[in-house]
C-alpha cells in the first residue's frame, strides 16, 4: 500500500482535522458506486491513519518534503545562520589577510614590492 | 680610571662595560639593551657598532621569522631613534612586518609613515593593502577588501612526503578544542565553514566532546542544528531511485548519528531539531519492511534506533517514537551494535508507554541478545517481566495484538514467554490470549501450556510431598519395591533386584527420592506436578485438550484413574471430529497392553462410529500402520473394514484395496501367533484377480472361498465393564 498521505491527496500532516477534509473531498472522485477499488484504496488509508499510533506512524515514516523543512530550518536558525555569515565573511577577509601575510612571509623589501609590481 | 665617585657614574660604567662585553660577543640585543641604560650622551661613542649589530640582526629576525624578536627591535628603536637614522626601507620593512603580526598598531603606523614615500613611489599595491592592515586593525570588511588590488598569486605549501610519517604544513591551523560555551559556538561554526565531510565532522565533534566534557552540550546546542542542515542537503542531493522496492537511503545517515552522538541530556533548544531527525530517520526505513528485506535496511534501522534513543528523553516525542517502533517489524537476526541500540531505546519508552506492540518486541529483541552457551534462554530481567505482566493485565490490549499478529511472531514470542518469564506471567499470558484466540492461536497456546509444565520446578515438588505428608527420612526401601511391584512397569532387572536386596528399613538416598514420589503419587515414573502445575493443568487442559495430543500425554502422566482418563479422553474427541484424532489418542495410550481397556474403549467408539464407511476404516488401518500400531491393536478395526466390506458397493480405490490387503496380512500372521482370530476370505473379483496372482503364497493360503463359508457375525468385542 502506498503513502496513505499520498493516497488520500496530502501532504504528512499531524492535523487529523486537515485529514478529514482531505479524505471527505477524495471522496467525491472515488465513490465506492463508481470507483469501488479506488474507494477500498482510499478507505484503508484513512482508517490507516485513524487508528490509535497509526497517524504519528505513518507522519513519521512518510518522505520528508526537504525544500519545505530546509525553508523552516532557516526561519528557526536565522540567529545562527546570521552570526555565521558575520562570521564566514570576516573569516574570508581573513583570509585574505592570512594570504596576503603568507604572501610576504621571508619576503625582503626588495622581493615584496617585485611580487606585488608583477601582478 | 679611577673608581667614579658616586653610584650613578659607576652604574654608567658597568653598563658601558657590559655594552662592550657585548658587541665582543655580537651579542646585538644584550649590547642594546644596556646601552638603553646609559644617558644619551653617553650613548655616542657606543652608537654605531650597536647600530651595525641591530641592523644585521633585524635582518636576521625576519629572515627567521621571529616576530618577537622584531617587535622587540621596534619598541628599542622607539626607545632609541637614532637606531633607525638611515631609514632604510629593508630595515623598516622587517620592523613593520614584526609589528604588524603582533598587532601593534601605532607602532605600525609610524613605521609605515617612515617608509610612506618610497612605498607610494615604487609599489602603491602593496602600500594599499598595508594601509588597510593598518587601518582596520588585521580585520578589512568585505566591500574594502573588495576595492583592494588583487593578491599576487600565493606559492604553494610544499608537500611532505606522507611516508615519512608526518603531518605535512597546513595553510590553515588547527581549531583548537573549545574550553567555554563561547568558544564553543566560535569553533563549531568555524569547523562546518572549514570542513564539509560528515565523517570528519562527526569524529571532529565527538573528540571535542570526549576532551572537553564541561562545553558538551554548547558543542551540541550548536552542532545539532547544523548537522541537520547537512542531513537535509545530503538528501536533497540523493533523491529515492525510481521504482526501488526499499527506501534505505543513508546520504544523511553520517550526520544523523553524529546528532545522537553528540545530544546530553534534553535541550529543550533542539526539541524541533530532534523531530525532524526522527523524521528524516525514519523515513529512511519502509514500514514492514523485513517481509521485502532491501538493502542498507539494517543500517537505516541502525540509524533510526539512535536517534530514536535521543528522542525518548523528551516527552513530547515519546509517544511519536513508541508509535513508529510499534509499527516496524524487526528482523530475527540483527547485528549486536543494533541490538545494543534497540534494547534500551525500548526499555526507556516503556518505562513511560506501555503498550502490547512494544512490550512483545522488546521480549523478542532481548531473546536474540540473551541466548547461553548451551543454546537455552535464561530468565528475563525483572523489568521486562515486570512490563509483561502489566501490559497483559491491563484489559484485552494484548489478546487483541496476539490475534492481530503474525503466526511466527506469535509463536516465538510465546515460545520464549513459556521459558523466559516466571510461572505466573506466563499463566496471565495465557488467561488472556486464550479468551479470544482462534483455532490456530489456541494450537500456540497449548504449547505455551506444555512449556510452562516442563520446567523444573524442585521448589513445586517438594511442596506437593509436604501436602501429602511425605518425607525423604520416612521412605524405605522395602516400600519402594513394594511401588514397583504395584506399578506393573517393566523395570530393569539389575534394577528391582537391588531394591530387595537393600535392608528394608533403610531410608532411601536422595538419588531415589523423585523415583518414589512418582510411584507414589502418580503410580509411574512421570515426575508428578507440585500445586502451581497441577492447578495451571486443571485451569487450561479442558480448553487447549483438543488441539494438542501432547497436553493429553501430559495430562495422562498426571491422572492414574482410568475413570478420568477416560473423562480427558472424552474432552479431547469433543473438540475432534476427525478419525485423526482417534488415532492420536490410540497412540497415546500406546498399545493394547499399557491401556487395554482404555484402549479397548476407544477401538469400540471407533468401530461404532465408522463401522458402516468402509473407506475410512480403510484410511484409519493403513494410518495404523504407518505409525508402527501393534498387530494386535489394529485387529478390531481390521474386522471391522472386512464387515463393512461385505456390503460396500462404492467405487474401490487403490487406497482401500491395499487397505483389504493389510487385513489379508494381519489375518496370517495373527493365525499363527493366536488362533483368535479366523481369517476372512475376500470376494474374488475380476478386476482383483491380477492382484491375486501377485500375492504371496501366504496370504493365499489363508484365503477360503466364500461359498464354503458362512457369513460372520458382526464382532461382539468385550466392554470395559466385562
Amino acid at each position: 500500500m502506498k503513502n496513505p498521505f499520498a493516497e488520500i491527496g496530502i501532504a504528512p500532516t499531524l492535523d487529523m482535522a486537515e485529514i478529514k477534509r482531505a479524505y471527505f473531498k477524495a471522496l467525491s472522485t472515488r465513490a465506492p458506486q463508481n470507483n469501488p477499488e479506488g474507494f477500498q484504496l482510499l478507505r484503508q488509508a484513512y482508517e490507516r491513519l485513524s487508528q490509535p499510533g497509526g497517524l504519528s506512524a505513518a507522519f513519521l515514516s512518510s518522505p520528508v518534503d526537504v525544500s519545505r523543512e530546509l525553508v523552516r530550518y532557516q526561519e528557526r536558525h536565522a540567529a545562527i545562520q546570521e552570526e555565521a555569515g558575520a562570521e564566514a565573511s570576516t573569516h574570508t577577509n581573513n583570509t585574505n589577510l592570512d594570504r596576503f601575510s603568507a604572501i610576504l612571509r621571508g619576503q625582503g623589501y626588495e622581493d615584496a614590492i617585485r611580487l606585488f609590481n608583477s601582478t | 680610571m679611577g673608581r667614579p665617585k658616586d653610584a650613578k657614574e659607576r652604574l654608567w660604567q658597568r653598563a658601558a662595560e657590559d655594552v662592550d662585553r657585548a658587541l665582543r660577543r655580537k651579542d646585538a640585543p644584550g649590547a642594546a639593551e644596556h646601552l638603553l641604560t646609559l644617558p644619551k650622551d653617553r650613548r655616542d661613542p657606543l652608537l654605531p657598532q650597536v647600530m651595525a649589530l641591530f641592523h644585521a640582526d633585524v635582518l636576521r629576525s625576519h629572515a627567521e621569522g621571529s616576530i618577537a624578536g622584531l617587535t622587540r627591535w621596534a619598541v628599542w628603536a622607539d626607545a632609541e631613534p637614532r637606531f633607525l637614522m638611515g631609514r632604510e626601507p629593508a630595515l623598516l620593512w622587517c620592523l613593520l612586518m614584526g609589528t604588524l603580526h603582533s598587532k601593534d598598531w601605532q607602532r605600525s603606523r609610524r613605521l609605515l609613515d617612515l617608509n610612506l614615500p618610497d612605498l607610494s613611489r615604487r609599489s602603491p599595491a602593496l602600500l594599499a593593502w598595508l594601509e588597510a592592515w593598518i587601518e582596520h586593525r588585521g580585520q578589512i570588511p568585505p566591500v574594502q577588501a573588495a576595492a583592494l588590488p588583487k593578491l599576487p598569486k600565493q606559492k604553494e605549501i610544499p608537500q611532505t612526503d606522507p611516508r615519512l610519517g608526518y603531518e605535512p604544513a597546513r595553510a590553515a591551523p588547527p581549531i583548537p578544542v573549545p574550553r567555554t560555551g563561547e568558544e564553543a559556538a566560535r569553533s563549531v561554526r568555524r569547523l562546518f565553514r572549514s570542513e564539509r565531510r560528515p565523517s570528519a565532522l562527526r569524529d571532529m565533534l565527538t573528540q571535542w566532546r570526549r576532551l572537553s566534557p564541561e562545553t558538551a552540550e554548547a558543542i551540541a546546542i550548536q552542532a545539532v542544528p547544523l548537522l541537520l542542515r547537512e542531513a537535509l542537503l545530503a538528501t536533497q542531493a540523493e533523491p529515492d531511485p525510481p521504482g526501488a522496492k526499499g527506501r534505505a537511503r543513508l546520504a544523511a545517515a553520517v550526520p544523523l548519528l553524529a546528532v545522537a552522538e553528540l545530544v546530553v541530556g534534553a535541550p529543550t533548544e533542539l526539541s524541533a531539531d530532534i523531530f525532524l531527525a526522527l523524521r528524516l530517520s525514519s523515513a529512511a526505513l519502509p514500514v514492514d519492511l523485513w517481509p521485502n528485506k532491501a538493502d542498507g535496511s539494517l543500517e537505516a534501522l541502525l540509524v533510526l534506533l539512535s536517534v530514536a534513543g535521543v528522542a525518548v528523553r523528551y516527552p513530547e516525542h515519546r509517544q511519536a517514537v513508541a508509535d513508529r517502533l510499534a509499527g516496524t517489524d524487526l528482523p530475527q537476526e540483527m547485528p549486536k551494535e543494533t541490538l545494543d541500540r534497540a534494547l534500551p531505546v525500548l526499555q526507556t519508552l516503556l518505562a513511560h508507554i506501555q503498550t502490547p506492540a512494544l512490550a512483545v518486541k522488546a521480549l523478542s529483541l532481548w531473546a536474540l541478545d540473551a541466548g547461553t552457551p548451551d543454546g537455552g534462554l535464561g530468565p528475563a530481567p525483572n523489568w521486562l517481566a515486570g512490563v509483561l505482566r502489566q501490559v497483559a493485565a491491563d484489559g484485552d490490549a494484548l489478546a487483541a495484538y496476539l490475534r492481530r499478529a503474525r503466526s511466527k511472531e506469535r509463536a516465538r514470542f510465546l515460545g520464549v514467554v513459556g521459558i523466559s518469564l516466571p510461572t505466573q506471567v506466563g499463566e496471565l499470558i495465557l488467561a488472556r490470549g486464550l479468551e479470544s484466540a482462534d483455532e490456530e492461536g489456541r494450537r500456540e497456546f497449548g504449547g505455551l501450556l506444555m512449556t510452562l509444565l516442563d520446567r523444573e520446578d524442585p521448589g513445586d515438588i517438594d511442596a506437593l510431598a509436604r501436602e501429602r505428608g511425605l518425607a525423604p527420612e520416612r521412605a524405605t526401601f522395602s516400600e519402594l519395591f513394594f511401588l514397583m511391584q504395584q506399578s506393573g512397569l517393566d523395570f530393569a532387572p539389575g534394577m528391582k533386584m537391588s531394591i530387595r536386596m537393600m535392608p528394608p528399613k533403610d531410608r532411601l538416598p536422595m538419588q531415589l527420592w523423585s523415583v518414589y514420589l512418582s510411584l507414589k503419587l502418580n503410580g509411574g515414573l512421570a515426575p508428578p506436578y507440585g500445586p502451581v502445575k497441577r492447578s495451571l493443568l486443571a485451569r487450561f487442559q479442558d480448553r487447549l485438550l483438543p488441539y494438542r495430543v501432547e497436553l493429553l500425554q501430559l495430562a495422562f502422566s498426571q491422572t492414574p484413574g482410568q475413570t478420568d482418563r477416560l473423562r480427558l479422553i472424552d474432552v479431547f474427541l469433543a473438540g475432534r471430529s476427525d478419525i485423526e484424532a482417534r488415532l492420536q489418542v490410540l497412540k497415546v495410550l500406546c498399545c493394547p497392553n499399557c491401556e487395554p481397556n482404555l484402549y479397548r474403549v476407544v477401538e469400540d467408539r471407533m468401530v461404532t462410529e465408522y463401522g458402516r464407511d468402509p473407506l475410512a476404516l480403510s484410511r484409519a488401518l493403513l494410518r495404523m500402520e504407518e505409525t508402527g500400531v501393534k498387530d494386535a491393536g489394529m485387529r478390531a478395526l481390521a474386522n471391522a473394514l472386512i464387515e463393512a466390506d461385505r456390503n460396500f458397493a462404492g467405487r474401490r480405490t487403490p487406497e482401500y484395496e491395499k487397505a483389504l490387503y493389510l487385513t489379508q496380512r494381519l489375518a496370517a500372521r495373527m493365525k499363527v501367533k493366536t488362533k483368535a482370530m479366523k481369517p476372512r476370505a475376500v470376494k474374488p473379483k475380476a478386476p482383483a484377480k491380477a492382484k491375486e496372482a501377485k500375492a504371496p503364497a501366504k496370504a493365499k493360503e489363508a484365503k477360503m472361498p466364500a461359498k464354503a463359508k458362512e457369513p460372520k457375525a458382526p464382532s461382539a468385542r468385550k466392554t470395559l465393564k466385562e
